[in-house]
């Protein structure tokens, strides 16, 4: 039986306890209906969530054995240059840290000769930096170093 | 109907001096760069533009406002187009057909054929405005909380065209939408639902960086899988030449029957007050599937000129169609002309039922002056094609990077701060999850944008008539809209019980 | 050597931008300096209603030479507009951070919980606006007498207003009535309500008079009940007070003002004073905001602004 399941049916039963918290606090702690003034803030959610719980028993019996889900091992590459950005972010703040996520990835992913990585991030940079920060002024953080 | 034309015309005489044509052209290069960011989008935009128009005098401030405006939902399509990032919400539809295009190496087509939607749906929506415009505003008025809901039903009702062979996983991808909106403060009692106790989650989420992540971002999944295994080099390998933008005959046929359908449906969404163009975009779409079914040469969403035509045409007719409770009533329809309102008040305009009377030749030069930005951002995003179209010959390796570094930036830039950066990664690793798993993302999505005004308008129906269900049947409009909505929701269900019982 | 020829040029750009972006200078002429940016906060997005008053504030101040500091002016619309109301009370450079506040923010902030105003410094009021009750021209009712009389017939009534401040004077209006006939219905901003009230969707708009001034002069909607202690002036004279109706006046003024972070010096709290009552006199505050805006001039100086924000304060939180 448990050979059966896929990351498929792992998704179906997250999505089931979600509709279950939705629908719980929506019966519960926010007010289903009242008398006076008709559906409460917990009127709509707690439909949805019991809908969601529903339809999600459903396709989880659907799904048993049909569905073969493997994810890539690929994904990773992308799952490390996020939490490199977001450590680099707390140092040096948002532009920096995606300036040098930048360079690594061109350099030790792409392998690229120095020069044209410096190409590439320089014309990017720029273009980058000019739009968002020098001309529409969007405050980035700036890190605990300060720069930028 | 003389005495308009007559108006018109001498709006148009004040619109083309050598000074206001210059305004409008500057206007509408930045507009167009500004709506490509993703992130920033229209109203943003529209925000950041507006002080550079107090430069200039007070006609050809307002002329170059509308040039900003129009040329920012052109440009909103591009980042959809080339990198399948939608700039902001209507794009979501602009994505799934144009992207595909992209990927079968026609970038230059599809936003040949974006453009030209686009100046049709926006000419139709002008002219439309500038006819019926204060009647069609009025009427409006009539959608009450109890329409509202309706619509809403029908729209939501139709998602479901949109989910392919397995309904039921639509159906769950809407649930989770609808439940990611009721996150944060409940606008009709002011409640706090749904924050476990974060105050980051008491104003809800954004739908930008919610887009940029379960879009943008998730794709990079992907492109990391064919950079690794060297299978492909860039998004499109064959090479491509200018010759290959330009549309055949028939193609221009198949754009130009959903562009007007599109033009017409989503003139009338824009002119509903809190409809927006997102729900045009959607709504057009989905009737553009029905009405085109098999008749295309790739199903919708595949890459089909018509669904690409549909979207961006619905788009800006109702950016279009705005205008018409804005100008006639004073009421701004979304976000974008509230910015705009501001932007007429700057110049003591106060758009309104006295605006016509007062004010007509401000007026009328301001619709005049759309017509020509309209013609104004065609040229200009044409002339932008043959560069745009070689971004997506740039290397996957490259092309990684640079696209994570924008849906960052991206998603920073909605609300200045990292919480956008955090919904945009969890909606990207949602996104390549619900891939894998084989559930649909864009119910997810259309959810989300439209179940708020579903659920408020419901509420607001049941406390105007304290709770009795009879408000849903008192009222014309609602009865047509429930009998549509108990067509759509009927037909399907009879066809399957019948099929089924013949099996048996 | 190659290798160390760009790690040159890298360092030499990362020096230049940061040297760039320092940019402030010290002075030592024993007078209070602020060093550096000052950093505005603005709890709704581009466009809103916050953000107008805080551009022009900043526009006069760069402009007049006031201060001569730059502005760096931060939207941060999440969380209801907490998280920026966070950031501001606990600022580290305290005397250079600002917070545009208005009693709509103040409502909002009590209703989210976790913040008051004992984390912040309030420094000033700058404009002031009350509410008034308007009713279609061709609904039901046609003054406020007869909604009066048709609740006590039994008949209920549908109020339409936004989530802040509207929605705490309509409580107030409640309790004084002393009825339960009146249903609130929320809409997202003052435009709506009232396009709410031209479709007869509801019986009643609370509003303020600057969004309701153009339907007011075509005659489509009528104001009916002046929430505030006297009269409004024309266009809006005609609608009575609750004291003309037989009850006790209800308002809730509502106001925008500007407050610092809690750690803020008095030095700091005296010269931002000193610097917003310089902009309010200005032609530029009187003409282009508040004429614009139908606000009246109101500058309350820090002592002042205190009183009026504590008292809302207290109002916000009877009823929360």
């Amino acid at each position: 039986m448990l050979r059966k399941l896929n990351w498929r049916c792992v998704l179906f039963i997250a999505t089931a306890i979600l509709g279950i918290i939705w629908a719980v606090l929506g019966f519960g702690t926010y007010g289903f209906w009242s008398e006076a003034e008709g559906p409460g803030a917990g009127f709509f959610p707690a439909i949805v969530g019991c809908a969601l719980v529903f339809f999600s028993v459903v396709e989880f019996i659907k799904s048993i054995g049909k569905y073969e889900v493997k994810f890539d091992k690929e994904a990773l590459f992308i799952v490390a240059s996020v939490a490199l950005i977001l450590v680099l972010n707390f140092l040096v703040g948002l532009l920096l840290a995606l300036l040098i996520y930048y360079v690594i990835w061109l350099k030790c992913v792409e392998k690229y000769p120095w020069k044209k990585v410096i190409l590439i991030t320089l014309f990017y940079g720029a273009i980058m930096y000019g739009i968002f920060s020098a001309w529409l002024q969007v405050p980035f953080p700036t890190g605990l170093i300060g720069l930028i | 109907m003389m005495e308009t034309l007559q108006l018109l015309g001498q709006g148009f005489v004040v619109a083309f001096s050598l000074q206001n044509l210059g305004a409008a052209l500057f206007g509408g290069i930045l507009g167009l760069i500004v709506g490509a960011m993703p992130g920033i989008g229209s109203l943003a935009g529209c925000a950041l533009l507006l002080p550079l128009t107090f430069h200039f005098n007070p006609t050809t401030a307002i002329i170059m406002l509308g040039s900003i405006y129009y040329a920012n939902m052109f440009g909103g399509a591009f980042s959809a187009i080339l990198i399948n990032i939608p700039g902001d919400a209507p794009a979501i539809m602009t994505a799934l057909d144009g992207f595909s295009m992209t990927k079968k190496g026609q970038p230059g087509k599809a936003l040949f054929i974006s453009n030209y939607a686009s100046f049709i749906g926006g000419f139709i929506g002008m002219v439309i405005l500038v006819f019926l415009g204060p009647a069609l505003a009025s009427f409006g008025l009539n959608f009450g909380p109890s329409e509202m809901t309706v619509l809403m039903l029908v729209a939501m009702t139709s998602i479901s065209w949109l989910v392919g062979e397995n309904p039921i996983s639509g159906i769950v991808a809407t649930c989770l939408g609808i439940m990611i909106s009721t996150l944060g403060i409940d606008i009709v009692s002011g409640q706090i639902r749904y924050n476990f106790g974060s105050i980051w989650l008491l104003g809800g989420i954004n739908f930008v960086p919610l887009v940029i992540g379960f879009i943008g971002m998730t794709q990079l999944f992907d492109l990391v899988v064919q950079d690794r295994a060297k299978e492909k080099i860039s998004y499109v390998d064959v090479k491509i030449r200018f010759r290959d933008t330009l549309l055949t005959k028939d193609e221009y046929k198949r754009a130009t029957r959903p562009s007007i359908t599109a033009g017409l449906l989503g003139t009338f969404v824009g002119f509903l007050p809190g409809a927006g163009a997102t729900a045009a975009s959607f709504l057009c779409y989905a009737v553009e599937k029905k009405l085109s079914n098999g008749k295309t040469l790739v199903p919708l969403g595949q890459g089909a000129i018509e669904g690409l035509a549909a979207s961006e045409s619905a788009n800006n007719a109702a950016a279009a169609g705005a205008f018409g409770p804005l100008l006639a009533l004073g009421i701004p329809g979304s976000g974008t002309t509230a910015v705009l309102l501001g932007g007429l008040m700057m110049w003591g305009l106060n758009p309104g039922p006295m605006l016509f009377s007062t004010n007509p030749d401000f007026a009328w030069g301001l619709i005049a002056s759309l017509f020509i930005s309209n013609i104004l951002s065609l040229a200009i995003s044409l002339g932008c094609i043959p560069w745009l179209q070689k971004i997506v010959r740039v290397p996957i390796g490259v092309m990684i990077p640079s696209i994570l570094v924008i849906c960052f930036i991206g998603a920073y830039s909605t609300s200045n701060s990292m919480f956008g950066v955090v919904v945009m990664l969890v909606g990207g690793f949602l996104g390549y999850i619900f891939g894998k798993c084989s559930l649909p993302t864009a119910p997810l999505l259309l959810a989300f944008v439209l179940s708020s005004t579903l659920e408020t308008n419901l509420r607001r129906a049941f406390l105007t008539s304290n709770g009795n269900l009879a408000v849903f049947l008192q009222r014309p409009i609602t009865d047509v809209f429930l009998v549509i909505f108990l067509i759509m929701v009927l037909v399907p269900a009879g066809r399957a019980i019948y099929n089924k019982v013949k099996k048996n | 050597m190659k290798k160390n020829l760009i790690l040159t040029v890298l360092v030499f750009l990362l020096a230049a931008v940061a040297v760039f972006a320092q940019g402030g200078k010290e002075a030592d002429d024993g007078q209070f300096h602020i060093s550096g940016n000052v950093d505005f906060y603005v709890s709704s997005s581009a466009g809103g209603g916050s953000d107008i008053i805080t551009r022009t504030l900043t526009d006069i101040a760069s402009k007049k030479g006031f201060v001569d500091a730059p502005f760096v002016v931060y939207n941060q619309p999440d969380g209801n507009g907490q998280i920026s109301r966070r950031t501001v009370s606990t600022a580290r450079n305290a005397d250079s951070t600002l917070l545009c506040f208005s009693s709509g923010d103040l409502t909002a902030m009590i209703q989210n919980g976790g913040l008051t105003l004992d984390d912040f410094r309030p420094l000033v009021i700058l404009a002031a606006d009350k509410h008034l009750c308007f009713v279609n021209a061709n609904g039901k009712y046609k003054s406020f007498q007869e909604i009066l009389d048709a609740v006590a017939a039994g008949q209920k009534i549908n109020v339409g207003g936004t989530m802040s401040d509207e929605r705490v004077v309509f409580n107030m209006l409640c309790d004084e009535l002393g009825t339960d006939a009146f249903t609130y219905i929320t809409y997202g901003s003052a435009s709506e309500s009232i396009a709410a009230l031209l479709g007869n969707h509801v019986d009643i708009a609370i509003s303020k008079p600057a969004a309701a001034s153009q339907y007011v002069l075509s005659g489509d909607i009528i104001p009916v009940l002046a929430l505030s202690t006297t009269r409004f002036t024309a266009p809006f004279d005609a609608a009575p007070t609750l004291s003309e109706l037989g009850y006790n006046d209800v308002e809730y003024p509502m106001w925008r003002g500007v407050i610092g972070a809690k750690n803020m010096s008095d030095e700091a709290v005296a010269y931002w004073a000193d610097v917003f009552k310089k902009i309010s006199e200005t032609e530029e505050w009187q003409n282009d905001y508040l004429a614009k805006n139908l606000l009246v001039s109101q500058y309350m100086g820090p002592e002042e602004a205190s009183a009026v924000m504590y008292e809302a304060q207290a109002a916000a939180q009877a009823q929360n």
